[in-house]
């Protein structure tokens, strides 16, 4: 049994204690102040303008810690409403710890229904994951960013990177992938691998895995992206071009699982988290994606424990 | 969560939406104020405050949009050259759009973001399927004509000439009095037969 | 299937903050008030006021007692209350040559006008532990301290101004003159928008005054000791209280709204690289409550990041200022705790195929 939020619409989670704001002050919708909201959406229609592009923005501090989810905390409440349902996710599990407090904090200040159902969110605040089902046109997808910044990788000064995204000047990124070539014969970055978005800005698409990459390509929805500490937004409009940086005669390669299939639901085409069983050092793998691996077990009666189910669509 | 604030919130899922969604006509939830110029004060209303200047075109109606936007968001008033705001009062700049700011090399966000406030729809409506926009936001690479009719084909040329130092450039929202909004970023791709 | 770690989130945070109840709470100790924290503990809420960048004794000493005296997490909770709180205005600038002064020294001169006050300070103490303290006596300490105010109401009072040191200094046309670079025709406001590089003065101190002690300590170490070439020798250091003058929107008037207790250190520094006559810079360091150290080091790194070509990592104006604030810094760092399980695997991805040396070229797309 997977203990996690419930997916009722339109109620909160319960609080053990009654927490109110402090006596004598109410908080805004949504926490931020009218003022604030409306410098983050002017900064997020120049991201929406300039895709791929930094843009910088006067970042306020959250009751989260830096580094936890400010900025996207900042997107998702600049922009949420009343009618919205909102889905959070962390390393694509809906009931991990840093996406419930998250939850528990959105819901607190904004009283909008939540849900585990990708189909039935219309925003997603996510850290480090594009969830498995396709996205609509009217959903918005909010990335959790630490590092906004690709070439940081290659170069530690923001004036310096500032320059070399003003030139186009993406060639030290092009000689650090080479060497990796070069010393090991394979590509060693993992997750947060540069993409070029319009042919023109290299982006960092925050830490997800190179299986997601392909997702962000052409997509159907919005995906913004922030990095609450580090002070930037970025945006992904739908049917924009989103190529990870590859060579012509080395092609970009995604995460391989030598065709394992999720031991819980059987999915063949998702990515899955190793685990370690505690009992026998066995390795199992799962869908890393747990509303998808939920939502693939109900739909074909799947027991508890069937490694050998075969592939659902 | 007040009236107004609700309104801004609504409004700007719209604004967002059409300029991820380039050349679409979407409709701002909930307008502001008193017609014609209450779809332009909407837009005013949820991005303007004193943290901006903004700059409306000289023209009949002008005045009345200046003061109406300075007072209800307390944005400066510039000129057009260092307004990060400019309103047209029709849909053509006469060449005020090539005054607007386009930002710098480092900091392109800084370009200027435009609101056209079109009057009602005008008799002759085919000119828009002389534009063809392509790029993000934008399904296949034959793209699409704009969908709100009555923009002067001129004013699509300027923009493509003010936009061709990409990512440098400036971003457009198209307006009516009844709350239909176009936008159009600078990564729109324009091309005029 | 074994215990994977992320599960039961909802009921894991409750439990812990259960936990850290019964932790600050759960022992036979009288609990703290607020009250006791703001008059007893005062140099912690003095550092809670300045890192969090809010002037608010009473509310820094609660986070104080809400973070069990983890001083990170308590500016972390000033800070973060300060976001809900409204905008209203800018206060009138303040000379401090007018600071209601409880402490004030100079290492510069052996005697300066006024004279050196050294006031309310640990220095001269000796840190030997005082074991008295365990049974201290309440009645016995009120009855020493009645005895005490009792001798000052006969000693003569303070001035009401002490003219600054650097002024004498100026004067005498042995400092940079003041002045204001181009870049810093108005004032930034770090609050409301990002800082680029290279940033100006006063996005720099405002950044240096809300910094967090040890970082800034750190820095500033590294210079003193040889990383760097600032020399520094202190000019004025003094500790008091600051009139915020406000514009009453609606009079036009000028107002004072109140007082702020502030420790402001001048620091004179090697010498300037201007065109010109040789002449001493200057490096100043202010901040909220008493807390020297750091408006001493505050001071430092304004002189070493206003050279030319950093020649070391204190000199180096975005190194500091991306790396002093202790609400994005204490962030950051505990934010590895959290799940890192998929970018893991997508290392884990990396090294096993370098380790088993494929040589495939081919694209493997799902």
């Amino acid at each position: 049994m997977t203990p996690g939020l419930p997916s009722r619409a339109g109620t909160p989670p319960a609080d053990w204690r009654d927490t109110r704001p402090p006596a004598g002050g109410r908080y805004s919708y949504a926490f931020l102040d009218e003022g604030a909201k409306r410098e983050i959406r002017r900064r997020i229609l120049k991201a929406a303008a300039i895709p791929g592009c930094q843009v910088p923005f006067g970042s306020r501090e959250m009751p989260i810690a830096r580094g936890w989810g400010t900025g996207g905390l900042q997107l998702t409440l600049s922009l949420i409403g009343p009618e919205d349902v909102l889905k959070v996710i962390d390393q694509g599990a809906d009931d991990s710890v840093n996406a419930v407090n998250i939850k528990k904090f959105v819901t607190r200040v904004t009283g909008v229904a939540v849900t585990t159902d990708t189909a039935a969110a219309t925003m997603i605040q996510t850290r480090h994951r594009i969830p498995e089902e396709p996205l609509q046109p009217h959903q918005i997808l909010i990335f959790q960013v630490p590092i906004p910044e690709p070439l940081r990788l290659v170069e530690p000064s923001e004036r310096e990177t500032r320059r070399m995204h003003a030139e186009a000047d993406y060639s030290r990124m092009w000689l650090y992938l080479y060497e990796d070539i070069v010393k090991f014969n394979e590509i060693t970055v993992g997750a947060r691998y540069p993409v070029l978005v319009n042919c023109r800005h290299l982006m960092d698409p925050s830490p997800i895995p190179r299986w997601d990459l392909a997702k962000l390509h052409q997509g159907e929805a919005l995906f913004l992206f922030c990095a609450g500490r580090e002070k930037r937004i970025y945006a992904v409009p739908p049917h924009t071009e989103v190529q990870p940086l590859s060579f012509e005669d080395f092609a970009f390669r995604v995460e391989a699982f030598a065709g394992r299939r999720c031991a819980r639901c059987g999915s063949g085409g998702t990515y899955l988290d190793e685990v370690i069983d505690d009992a026998t050092g066995r390795r199992t793998y799962a869908c890393s994606d747990t509303a998808f691996c939920e939502k693939a077990r109900r739909s074909c009666g799947a027991a508890e424990d069937s490694p050998t189910r075969e592939g659902i669509a | 969560m007040d009236a107004s604030g609700r309104r801004n919130q609504k409004n700007y899922r719209s604004l967002l939406q059409s300029l991820s969604r380039p050349g679409r006509v979407v409709r701002l939830a909930d307008l502001a104020g008193v017609p014609p110029l209450s779809a332009a004060m909407a837009i005013a209303e949820c991005l303007l405050d004193s943290e901006v200047g903004f700059c409306v075109d000289d023209s009949s109606c002008a005045h009345g949009l200046q003061r109406a936007i300075a007072e209800a968001t307390g944005a400066r008033t510039e000129c057009l050259e260092a307004a990060d705001f400019v309103f047209f009062s029709e849909g053509d700049s006469r060449g005020g759009v090539r005054r607007a700011k386009r930002g710098r090399s480092e900091f392109p966000e800084e370009g200027a973001t435009l609101v056209y406030c079109l009057e009602s729809p005008p008799a002759d409506v085919s000119d828009r399927f002389r534009v063809r926009l392509t790029g993000p936001g934008i399904p296949g690479p034959s793209g699409i004509a704009p969908e709100m009719p009555g923009i002067p084909v001129q004013e699509f040329q300027d923009l493509m000439i003010v936009n061709a130092d990409y990512p440098l450039g400036v971003d457009a929202f198209f307006v009516r009095p009844n709350g239909e909004v176009m936008g159009l970023p600078r990564s729109t791709r324009i091309r005029v037969r | 299937m074994g215990y994977v770690a992320v599960r039961g989130g909802a009921a894991a945070i409750e439990n812990s903050e259960k936990f850290s109840l019964v932790r600050r709470a759960g022992g036979a100790s009288g609990l703290l008030t607020p009250e006791q924290i703001r008059e007893q503990l005062y140099f912690a809420v003095d550092r809670v006021m300045g890192e969090g960048s809010l002037y608010a004794p009473d509310l820094a000493a609660l986070a104080f007692k809400q973070a069990a005296g983890d001083s990170f997490e308590a500016a972390f909770i000033l800070r973060s209350y300060r976001t809900t709180l409204p905008r209203i205005g800018y206060s009138e600038p303040v000379a401090p040559d007018g600071m209601r002064v409880i402490r004030r020294i100079s290492a510069a001169f052996k005697d300066i006008p006024g004279g050196q006050i050294l006031g309310p300070t640990p220095d001269y103490t000796l840190r030997l532990l005082d074991f008295e303290l365990q049974e201290e006596s309440a009645a016995r300490t009120r009855q020493q301290i009645r005895q005490l105010l009792r001798e000052t109401n006969r000693l003569d009072p303070l001035p009401e101004r002490f003219p600054k040191v650097v002024e004498l200094l100026r004067r005498e046309g042995l400092l940079v003159r003041r002045h204001a670079s181009g870049k810093d025709r108005g004032l930034t406001d770090i609050t409301r928008q990002a800082l680029s590089f290279p940033a100006p003065r006063s996005a720099q101190l405002q950044s240096l005054a809300r910094g967090e002690t040890g970082g800034m300590l750190a820095l500033a170490y590294s210079n003193m000791r040889g990383y760097g070439s600032v020399h520094p020798v202190i000019g004025e250091l003094r500790v008091g209280f600051l009139s915020v003058p406000f514009r009453n929107p609606r009079s036009g008037s000028v107002e004072c709204i109140g007082e702020v207790l502030v420790t402001e250190a001048e620091v004179i520094a090697r010498l300037a690289e201007a065109e010109g006559p040789a002449r001493f810079s200057l490096g100043y360091g202010l901040c909220f409550g008493h807390n020297e150290t750091k408006a001493i080091a505050m001071a430092v790194l304004d002189r070493a990041m206003s050279g030319g070509e950093p020649a070391a990592p204190s000199e180096d104006q975005e190194f500091v200022l991306t790396h002093v604030d202790g609400i994005e810094s204490m962030g950051f760092c505990n934010h590895y705790k959290l799940p890192h399980y998929v970018t893991f695997q997508s290392e884990l991805d990396r090294l096993r195929r370098i380790q088993a040396g494929s040589g495939l070229t081919g694209e493997e797309n799902p």
